[in-house]
């Protein structure tokens, strides 16, 4: 069952949900907690005839070179053009304690426009720890402007029936 | 008739997880510069990853990570996550062995 802002707030308060830099008021809504967008994108540009084996990783981070254009919205605002298809991440840092989980969700605004923020992944495990890895499409008719800093996806926060117990929340989470 | 059920056995999680640094052979750069793919070849067990770099001990050519659990056949390693995603290798016991403390 999602929270609700009580229960966001409380958790936030509490240390238990930390997220990096904090929301403003405004950013958190009845349910649902706002993250902006960080200024590094990957823009990865259509490669016909170029095939990904997801079990080869090295492959993967050698296309991913090859194919992406690494973008720095600090700079300067970025067209997201019609098809296009970004690799982004929040701003915000997030750790969820083991009795919570999220999912992450776009925002209605930019749903409308056609912007989708996840390709069919948006759980975010209990334990976890890191910045959120954004999929982008621009599936609509027009281009989109993206800045640095703008509201991009919105956290949709779960309470687990019990505490998790697999062993997720290791050291190396902070470095995520 | 009823099918018979499958004996469904939980890993034994380690809590705390157990540090390790797993020796690599190759390692390929990612387009952010921060974060790598490297490999791994213990034995028959073969596993590829992405890390954050700063996972990597470059001294020893070993990648820090952690095993979280076991079965009886095998060991879980998991990797420190990056925004290509966390990995969570599967190493045979036989082949882990050394890696792991007494």
């Amino acid at each position: 069952m999602p929270l609700s802002d009580t229960e966001i707030w409380a958790e936030l308060t509490t240390g238990r949900l930390v997220i990096d830099p904090p929301p403003t008021a405004e950013r958190v809504g009845s349910s649902s907690i706002d993250l902006l967008l960080h200024s590094d994108i990957l823009v990865l540009r259509p490669s016909p005839g170029v095939i990904v084996d997801p079990s080869k990783k090295l492959e993967i981070m050698r296309i991913l070179r090859r194919h992406g254009d690494p973008k720095d919205l600090a700079i300067g605002p970025y067209p997201f053009e019609r098809g296009e298809f970004v690799i982004a991440r929040t701003l915000e840092r997030v750790r969820l304690p083991n009795h919570l989980a999220a999912r992450i969700e776009g925002k209605s605004s930019l749903a409308r426009l056609g912007l989708s923020v996840h390709q069919t992944a948006p759980t975010v495990l209990a334990g976890f720890e890191g910045t959120l890895t954004l999929e982008m499409h621009n599936i609509g008719p027009f281009g989109v402007m993206l800045s640095a800093g703008m509201p991009i996806a919105q956290l949709i926060i779960e309470h687990l029936g019990l505490p998790a117990t697999k062993g997720y929340q290791g050291q190396f989470q902070a470095q995520g | 008739m009823s099918l018979p059920q499958l004996a469904l056995k939980q890993p034994v999680w380690f809590s705390p997880p157990v540090d390790l640094c797993l020796p690599f052979e190759r390692s390929e750069a990612g387009p952010f510069g921060e974060e790598l793919a490297v490999e791994i070849h213990l034995g028959r067990s073969n596993v590829s990853a992405f890390v954050p770099r700063s996972a990597v001990d470059a001294d020893k050519s070993c990648v820090r990570c952690q095993a979280v659990g076991q079965t009886d056949q095998d060991v879980y390693v998991a990797f420190p996550p990056t925004s290509l995603g966390g990995t969570t290798g599967t190493f045979n016991r036989a082949d882990i062995d050394a890696y792991l403390p007494a």
